[in-house]
């Protein structure tokens, strides 16, 4: 069985081959995108999930058992659906001219698309970390995770930032962002 | 749009340059092939343990490494935290390719990480073949040049009689790691770094494109990702054992650094942003755009 941060790795190396192939100005496009998923999964992502929670059992489409199993869908749709959104339809491309030169180019075109995929891979899977790793209900996952794992998710985006400055961080980044976008 | 920053340099301007070049890079070299260190990454070295001048071998994590020198000399260091920890030396191999790949831009650098790896996979991982094509170049070379076997009446003979000549490199043995380690100096300074190549004297009124900043730090980025892979392969080979990483927590560099793990990344972070936008160019003056 492949250990959960290789599985980690592995997405996140995806997510630099899609950097590559949609080049600099459109990942740092959907930076922003995931800039503002991290702010609002920081200022109520469990909240957000105790919520469906509470409308589906109260409309009988939720059991009172395995509560964080649901949240765990609950994250890991918004999470999805925020990847989805982010890389269909309008995106918020960045105007200039890109590459500088071939190799500097790939070499942006690669960081920022690993960037945005730890971005998005370590926020989830922190998210089923913070759970208990409920996914294990489907027999596709056996925990214990190995120390290795333990310690790599610690450097999730929403773990490394200190919990006073965390919305600071985020919003700063994510006006920041925005910034670069308009002003250019 | 800003012209491109252009330089004309004479042959003895760019010679210079490359000899710069060549000394930091000796710098780099002699701190991963001379300094062996006992633990403390920067601490003295030690002289027992040094197999490529015929110094004992530490027994709890060389002997592997050394006795199956055709295979992965980090074999033996994988497991546990009993192997040197070199990774300062690595560090300051990294920092001293990584000012060579300042000076000399992205577009060469990449050149030079290219063969880097090259080597490294081909030396590391199909070093018996090497060997194999070596030693039938050296055969070959006996035949024809020395003792003139084309010329000779019967070539065969000739040939017959070098069947027992001793092969020039070894394919397995004591003496294997040097072997390598000279193999990979030879083909990163040859071809990656192109020491010897003689720089072609400027065209009359040529003109030479300086790399940009942001070239040069991307070129500092990849000189440094050399300096990993050039301190990865050839520490290991000269003290059995070492333990190289800048990431692992428990090797003095990470945990040196774990304090400001945050810090440093987020200002790679900023780093990448900054020079990614810059790089999208644009800056002149503006024209507001009426209806």
């Amino acid at each position: 069985m492949v250990p959960v941060e290789f599985v980690a790795l592995l997405m996140v190396g995806a997510f630099g081959i899609v950097g590559l192939a949609r080049k600099f100005p459109r990942e740092l496009g959907a930076t922003i995108s995931y800039a503002a998923m991290l702010l609002m999964l920081s200022l109520g992502g469990d909240a957000l999930g105790t919520l469906v929670h509470k409308a589906f059992t109260e409309l009988g489409l939720a059991s009172t058992t395995n509560v964080d199993l649901f949240k765990w869908f609950v994250t890991m749709a918004i999470i999805a659906g925020w990847v989805v959104i982010s890389y269909a339809g309008q995106q918020l491309t960045f105007q200039g001219k890109w590459p500088p030169n071939p190799v500097t180019g790939l070499t942006f075109d690669l960081l920022i698309g690993l960037f945005n995929g730890w971005l998005v891979v370590w926020t989830a899977w922190k998210a089923t970390h913070d759970l208990g790793y409920p996914i294990t209900a489907f027999g596709g996952f056996q925990l214990p995770i190995t120390a290795r794992a333990d310690h790599w998710v610690q450097l999730a985006p929403l773990a490394l930032i200190p919990d006073k400055v965390e919305t600071w961080v985020l919003a700063g980044f994510f006006i920041l962002l925005i910034f670069l976008r308009v002003a250019r | 749009m800003a012209a491109p920053r252009v330089e004309r340099r004479s042959v003895i301007h760019r010679m210079a340059r490359s000899t710069v070049v060549a000394a930091l890079l000796a710098v780099a070299l002699l701190v991963g092939g001379v300094g062996h260190g006992d633990g403390d990454g920067f601490g003295h070295g030690v002289a027992s343990a040094h197999p490529l001048h015929g110094g004992p071998v530490d027994s709890a994590v060389g002997a592997t490494a050394v006795d199956g020198a055709a295979g992965d000399p980090t074999a033996g260091a994988t497991d546990g935290p009993t192997g040197r920890d070199l990774s300062a030396y690595a560090l300051v191999t990294m920092l001293a390719l990584a000012l060579i790949g300042f000076a000399r831009g992205v577009k060469r650098e990449a050149r030079t990480l290219l063969v880097t790896g090259v080597t490294v996979l081909v030396l590391g991982y199909s070093w018996p073949k090497v060997a194999a094509v070596v030693n039938k170049q050296w055969k070959m070379f006996n035949f024809g040049v020395i003792k003139r076997g084309v010329m000779a009446d019967d070539p065969s003979v000739v040939w017959k009689s070098l069947s027992d000549l001793k092969p020039l490199v070894p394919a397995s043995g004591g003496s294997v790691n040097a072997w390598q380690i000279g193999f990979f100096a030879m083909a990163v300074l040859l071809f990656g770094y192109g020491v010897l190549r003689i720089p072609r004297p400027p065209k009359p009124g040529g003109t030479h494109i300086l790399p940009t900043f942001i070239d040069r730090l991307v070129g500092a980025l990849l000189g440094s990702l050399t300096g990993l892979l050039v301190a990865r392969f050839v520490l290991p080979r000269i003290v059995p054992g070492a333990r190289i990483s800048i990431v692992d927590p428990r090797l003095s560099i990470a945990s040196a650094a774990a304090p400001y793990a945050p810090y440093i990344f987020f200002g790679i972070v900023v780093l990448l942003l900054f020079f990614g936008v810059k790089g999208l160019g644009g800056g002149g003056p503006r024209q507001k755009v009426y209806n």
